[in-house]
């Protein structure tokens, strides 16, 4: 992999508010054309992070997005990198159509055409008011504004929240059929992590200021299995191989593990890799996991 | 520039109300007024107790009146426009959204000043000249009534039209130029405090002029030394013994190249030019305030 493909990069990168320090020297890359996403209870640190790859806040280490310290160039940065922090974040004086008039001179790289063509099919109107549009249908412009914007890099921290799951579904589809290709890439944060599993190409755990995991889907699927053993007589036998967590579930025994060789595990029960989210519970539960590995 | 631009409209749309519909609405009552008046036959030309005033004069008083009239209404809602209109994005929710845009801090907040100090005093200028058209139908009907020569006041009323609106945009731009350091410091207080600047834009230099007269010893103006300065930058210098006193009490026809004269003779450019640079300071200190908030 060399640095032309390079998309993010972090060194040592800390942050703190007053005396507490919320960043712990962050170190981590993120290539060209992946989907990332974020993953980490309220509070780890994932915000933080992405305000820092965006230049909204100013950290120790050093990040480069796309070549540049998006602190001292957020303003040129902006031309190839799109982001929904929050979608009620539009501004709500504004018609559909004022707002994409005003993109297209503010917005080198927004097509109004193309923003247009994300709206048919939807119930929003041109010269509706954003102020009047449910939160879904906001959620719907938000996502055609960025998607209108050609950007080597789209950041989404939470940009379904409060959104009900069939706009969830929809919002998360159109991204990935109307907007994802190789030469773009994908940071995203959310809590809902089981809907945006299928899309994921690599995924990274943050906990208390720390990435306790980064690794790429592929690897997860090798590196970790979950056992569902239903015979108590096994049990014991499956505690040995040193599980990362367990948990009982309607009477069966649920242990995840962490490079346990699958044919051992297979002798003792249902074999089978760990949802991200039920990952995420186990990893949140121990020292770290794996913070080198990407 | 074409983003800068973009940027200036972008505060009319978002603050349409006190600048293009408020102004429309005002016009629209004066108007219907003016109609009621006429058509219930309660027109009243009488001016400053002459019973029949020539009717150019009262085009002249008129329109200057209403000129003068929107110039208050102007730098009253400015100031409240820089209070409020600074700080707009992170009351709206919409912070974030505008960082997301690739403009800097530093240009979002100048599009702001620039709205302020040209585009919204444009647009009280339009008022205004909308006011005189109104103001010059009315004479027309009063030198109907009157029985005075019509091509004659046609004619005069014409020039005296274009005179004034002269003059009024030579006061409006000198105005503008004097008070923008108000404005900007009133605009970057509400960057970082939001509403609270209205209190604050008046309170912190009070406080510092209080503070002065305590602590401070030593030859000084009455008052103290800010006292002093910030009384003479709040006073607009157009005052009773310029022009536009002795055209009001000489009655003669009013001439936008005496008055420039006197305006221009009168204005300290220093002071314009000190106060030009205490704004842009001031808008990019907020701006990097701004830099750092991430509030949404």
């Amino acid at each position: 992999m060399n640095n032309a493909e390079i998309i993010i990069s972090a060194q040592g990168l800390r942050k703190s508010f007053g005396r507490k320090e919320v960043l712990h020297g962050l170190d981590f890359e993120v290539p060209a054309g992946r989907i990332y996403g974020l993953v980490g209870h309220n509070g780890a640190g994932k915000t933080t992070t992405l305000n820092a790859v965006l230049g909204l806040t100013n950290c120790e280490g050093t990040i480069r997005v796309l070549g540049e310290d998006p602190f001292a160039r957020r303003a040129q940065l902006m031309e190839n990198v799109a982001f929904i922090s929050d979608v009620a974040s539009l501004p709500r004086f504004l018609r559909v159509r004022e707002l994409f008039a005003l993109l297209s001179n503010i917005h080198p790289n927004f097509s109004q055409e193309k923003a247009r063509s994300f709206l048919e099919g939807t119930d929003i109107r041109m010269d509706a008011k954003i102020k009047h549009l449910s939160k879904g249908m906001i959620a719907q412009l938000h996502l055609a504004v960025v998607m209108a914007i050609d950007a080597k890099l789209l950041v989404l921290d939470e940009p379904t929240l409060g959104l009900d799951i069939s706009y969830r579904k929809r919002f998360y589809r159109r991204l990935l059929e109307d907007y994802m290709t190789e030469e773009r890439t994908l940071l995203i944060t959310t809590h809902q992590v089981d809907e945006i599993e299928f899309m994921l190409s690599d995924i990274m755990f943050m906990r208390d200021g720390e990435i306790i995991l980064h690794m790429q889907m592929e690897s997860v699927n090798e590196k970790f299995s979950q056992l569902v053993v239903t015979d108590q007589v096994k049990v014991a036998s499956a505690r040995s191989l040193g599980p990362v967590y367990e948990e009982t579930r309607f009477g069966q025994t649920v242990m995840i593990f962490d490079g346990a060789d699958r044919g051992e595990l297979e002798k003792l029960g249902q074999v089978s890799t760990p949802s991200i989210s039920d990952l995420f519970v186990a990893l949140m539960q121990r020292p770290t996991a794996n913070p080198s590995a990407a | 520039m074409k983003a800068f631009f973009a940027l200036v409209h972008r505060e009319l749309l978002e603050h349409r109300g006190a600048f293009l519909v408020a102004p429309l609405a005002l016009i629209g009552i004066l108007f219907t007024m003016i109609v009621l008046a006429y058509v219930s036959g309660r027109l009243n030309f009488e001016l400053a107790a002459m019973v029949n005033p020539p009717a150019l004069r009262v085009f002249e008083v008129g329109f200057l009146g209403f000129a003068v009239a929107w110039w208050l209404y102007l730098l009253g809602v400015l100031f409240f426009y820089c209070a409020d209109g600074f700080s707009a994005d992170k009351r709206n929710n919409s912070m974030l959204f505008w960082k997301s845009m690739p403009q800097s801090d530093f240009k979002i907040l100048l599009a702001k000043f620039g709205a302020a100090t040209a585009l919204f005093p444009g647009l009280i200028y339009a008022a205004a000249l909308v006011c005189g058209v109104i103001v010059y139908v009315l004479t027309l009907i009063m030198v109907s009534v009157g029985g005075e020569d019509m091509g004659t006041f046609i004619l005069g009323a014409v020039r005296a039209y274009l005179s004034i609106a002269g003059g009024i945009l030579v006061a409006l731009a000198a105005s503008i130029l004097w008070f923008a350091p108000f404005f900007a410091w009133v605009g970057a207080l509400s960057t970082i405090v939001g509403r609270w600047s209205v209190p604050l834009s008046i309170l912190v230099p009070l406080l510092a002029a209080g503070i002065e007269n305590m602590y401070v010893s030593g030859p000084a103006p009455e008052g103290g030394w800010i006292w002093s300065y910030l009384s003479y930058r709040v006073d607009f210098p157009i005052n009773e013994e310029g022009y536009l006193r002795s055209w009001f009490m000489s009655g003669e026809r009013f001439d936008v190249y005496q008055f420039t004269l006197d305006l221009v003779g009168r204005t300290d450019w220093m002071q314009v030019v000190l106060g030009l640079a205490f704004a842009l300071v001031a808008i990019f200190a907020a701006s990097e305030y701004r830099r750092r908030t991430i509030d949404n």
